[in-house]
């Protein structure tokens, strides 16, 4: 079920109608439980199994290893639960794209090996609920969590379904505390969740699917050759913004839906693309997954304990595996491995010259930004590209360095890109040091109301439309 | 949580938000603007999952012209049959709808809209419908479903509810900024705005605003001929390997219609071709791109499929076309009566 669908809207005020009017704790947990498993259902209900894998496998393993001593059978039980957590993943995620790649290995090697393509359906958020659940099985296993009492509320933890198909990942010890007490949002708590999945939405459907995708899609997609250098660029900028909107309004949705039942969930952006370097960008950026990684493979591979080189090596493996994680595809781990490359450069840079005076002034920090919103540009061609010949051809262009490419893009949609995507960069630099919340705070109530009723409006105008989130592919 | 009046932001939220959608639904209706369905994917899912569950019902398969141009409920009163199942698309090549027809059980009367230039189009968005809509028809989720059974209801109360006209991507399309001079030929033409209402059948009955004379069918005059018009050989093939490409590309689509309907026709399905009535200046670009001897004689040849070409009957002829490519409602329905028995006839004689 999208948030951006009808059938969204009439099962939220169903849900909420319920919800606030059992009484029992245990119960509402009980309706949340099945509301969130319907609500997966309502894309194939068959890939529900799949949850209940992934939950029975990980309850069963954190409970064991939180009774076992041994440390070969508690490397056993963590083996089971990544295996059969991973083993998904490559399998509905991975399977195809192994598949193709063993063949091109046999090829090279002089083999004629044809297997049949593999018709695989990727599960919704499948990259999501895994990652969530192994974490829960690593903290139990690092004994930095003890294993949930309650089935229910581990089930509820893994399957809620504001975040259960793109996030933000959550964890075991932000979760399961909150399910020890009952959960009822106060009014202005119900109001202001409300207001974040207008908010969400807003990103979503205005500002993604009608000011920026447009473009993107045209350059993207254009498959007769070199583009004008402007329009090559303006594509880019527009995926730039298009896939922020989608995915932090995914996730401001996400938040403002659990908030109306009482719970929190964490953030996942903060204002990414007015990042001073790499580092600050993945601060920034998906926080909730970038917080994974750091501390379930960065940290586990040595983190910046090993002297320098190893550093940029353990850096380098762990963005590799993030670009991974976001697809199945070379291109992904590319760009994967252009974050590692500017982290590692970054690192370098700031040993060098960190402590220059004019890194800490205004235009400094301004110069610094625009570069890395450059570079991060550079990185999102490799995301979006179909395949490494689209991802050149786009870069030559964008460079100048062919000068006879096709103009594609109407004037229409250049003025979007470009006012959009100003607008977004200037609100990022703005709320770099002034959060949205506490900006808000200076609105008098009435005019708070007015950019909420705008919101509102142009939702309404714009109609909705079945555009699925970009990262519910991942 | 932020310190926020609020209660005060909730109401003057709700308050903004009803009085502008209030007065933006007096707004459009001023304008002429019905309460309508979106002829969308979920409607076209709907209509296909008919076919599945009845495989030996009268299933129409084609683009725009048949949508408006036959009246199912004149073919009901004819035939005596249930709603014929309506899967043409507008603005569609119908090869891969009819490739899927024919994998299904179908084994029914099947008539054929004929826009013969467009059952040849090699890629782009007359692709694109068919793929995006066979896809919906075979990935329809649970919640697509209850999608579309919440908003017939919406779309039958509010006009402002218009996929075609009235989106806020469609409004923003009413700022005129003229194009770069290197990029009109890399941009696709503009589609033609709303001017015909389906309903929950997809019968597309053409909007009165759109009547003969009326400054929306002139303006739509003006969309036809820059998308009826084959695009110009690319910088990178000389004009005869454009024509071999070409002709390559509509020897393989005729072959893929003649494998559909021998399909169909060998589980006992009929079926029927129809060229519906054109017009003014779309006539003459398809006189000039598209005549009947180089499309529509070569699909009956190789389909072995019967067919009816408005030109052939004076009484089909004799119907005109506003915009130059559809026919109003009213004249709809006198097209089907006559065109009916004529149906028939080529049925009953397989």
């Amino acid at each position: 079920m999208l948030f951006n669908s009808l059938t969204f809207v009439a099962y939220f005020g169903v849900l909420l109608a319920a919800y606030y009017s059992l009484r029992s704790w245990r119960w509402q947990k009980v309706l949340l439980l099945l509301a969130s498993y319907a609500f997966y259902a309502a894309w194939n209900p068959p890939f529900v199994i799949l949850l209940w894998i992934s939950t029975g496998i990980d309850w069963f393993a954190a409970r064991r290893l939180d009774v076992e001593d041994r440390r070969g059978a508690r490397i056993a039980l963590l083996c089971v639960s990544l295996g059969a957590n991973l083993g998904l993943l490559g399998f509905f995620k991975y399977g195809g794209f192994m598949l193709e790649n063993f063949q091109n290995m046999v090829g090279f090697y002089g083999m004629n090996f044809e297997a049949a393509k593999p018709s695989i359906i990727l599960p919704v958020g499948i990259s999501f609920y895994t990652f969530q659940t192994m974490s829960y099985t690593l903290d139990v296993f690092l004994k930095r969590a003890k294993p949930s009492r309650s089935f229910l509320d581990f089930a509820l933890y893994v399957t809620f379904f504001p975040q259960l198909v793109a996030g933000p990942i959550v964890r075991a010890t932000h979760f399961l505390p909150q399910c020890e007490t009952p959960r009822r949002a106060t009014a202005d708590m119900f109001r202001w969740g409300l207001f974040l999945m207008t908010l969400g939405l807003f990103q979503k459907i205005v500002l993604a699917d009608v000011m920026l995708a447009p473009a993107a899609e045209t350059v993207f997609e254009w498959t007769r050759g070199p583009l004008a250098t402007v329009d090559a660029w303006l594509g880019v900028l527009a995926f730039s913004g298009q896939i922020f909107f989608d995915f932090a309004g995914y996730s401001t949705c996400a938040i403002g839906a659990a908030l109306c039942f009482g719970f929190s969930l964490p953030d996942n952006f903060r204002c990414p693309y007015a990042a001073i370097g790499f580092s600050d960008f993945w601060r920034r950026w998906h926080i909730s997954l970038s917080s994974w990684l750091r501390d379930y493979l960065y940290i586990p591979l040595g983190g910046n304990r090993g002297g320098r080189i190893r550093t940029d090596a353990n850096l380098m493996a762990t963005m590799l595996l993030g670009g991974l994680w976001h697809g199945a595809s070379w291109t992904f781990v590319v760009w994967g491995g252009l974050h590692g490359l500017f982290l590692g450069v970054e690192r370098a840079l700031r040993g060098r010259f960190g402590g220059a005076a004019w890194i800490a002034t205004w235009p400094g920090r301004i110069l610094l930004g625009l570069i890395t919103y450059f570079l991060v540009n550079i990185t999102w061609v490799f995301f979006r590209a179909q395949d490494f010949g689209s991802a050149k051809l786009l870069l030559l262009s964008m460079f100048g360095v062919i000068t006879d490419g096709a103009q594609v893009l109407p004037t229409l949609e250049m003025a979007k890109v470009a006012i959009t995507v100003t607008l977004l960069v200037i609100f990022h630099w703005i709320h770099r040091s002034i959060p949205v919340e506490r900006a808000a705070e200076r609105l008098p109530g009435w005019a708070h109301g007015m950019v909420w009723g705008g919101m509102l409006v142009l939702l309404g105008l714009a109609q909705g439309s079945d555009n699925a989130f970009i990262y519910f592919q991942f | 949580m932020p310190q926020v009046a609020w209660r005060t932001s909730a109401l003057v939220a709700v308050a903004v938000f009803v009085v502008a959608m209030a007065a933006w639904e007096l707004h459009v209706r001023s304008r002429g603007y019905e309460a309508t369905l979106n002829d969308s994917s979920d409607l076209w899912a709907r209509a296909r999952s008919r076919l599945t569950d009845d495989p030996g019902q009268t299933v129409i398969v084609g683009s725009s012209r048949i949508q408006f141009d036959f009246d199912l409920a004149t073919w009901m009163k004819v035939r005596g049959c249930d709603t014929p199942v309506q899967l043409a698309m507008p603005g569609s090549n119908p090869t891969a709808v009819l490739e899927d027809v024919a994998a299904s059980d179908f084994r029914g009367d099947l008539i054929l809209g004929a826009t013969p230039a467009l059952w040849f189009v090699p890629q782009g968005m007359p692709v694109y419908r068919s793929a995006q809509a066979l896809g919906r028809h075979e990935n329809w989720s649970p919640s697509q479903k209850t999608g579309l059974a919440l908003a017939v209801p919406l779309q039958r109360s509010l006009a402002m509810i218009n996929a075609e006209d009235l989106t806020l991507a469609g409004l923003l399309g009413r700022f005129e900024l003229p194009d770069r001079p290197g990029a009109a030929a890399n941009i696709s033409p503009s589609e033609p705005p709303f001017f015909g209402a389906p309903d929950g059948d997809r019968q597309v009955r053409m909007w009165s605003n759109c009547d003969f004379g009326t400054p929306l069918a002139g303006m739509i005059q003006q969309v036809w001929p820059p998308l009826f018009t084959p695009p110009p050989p690319p910088p990178h093939l000389s004009p005869e390997e454009f024509q071999g490409m070409l002709e390559a590309n509509g020897k393989a689509h005729l072959e893929r219609m003649a494998a559909a309907i021998a399909a169909i026709r060998e589980r006992g399905g009929r079926v029927v071709w129809v060229r519906p009535p054109s017009a003014g200046g779309v006539r003459d670009i398809e006189r000039a791109t598209a005549p009947r001897e180089v499309l529509w004689d070569p699909i009956l040849a190789v389909t072995g499929a019967p067919g009816i070409h408005f030109e052939d009957h004076p009484e089909l002829a004799a119907f005109d076309c506003p915009e130059w490519s559809h026919l109003t409602a009213a004249d709809a329905v006198r097209f089907t009566e006559i065109l009916a028995p004529m149906l028939v006839a080529a049925l009953d004689g397989q």
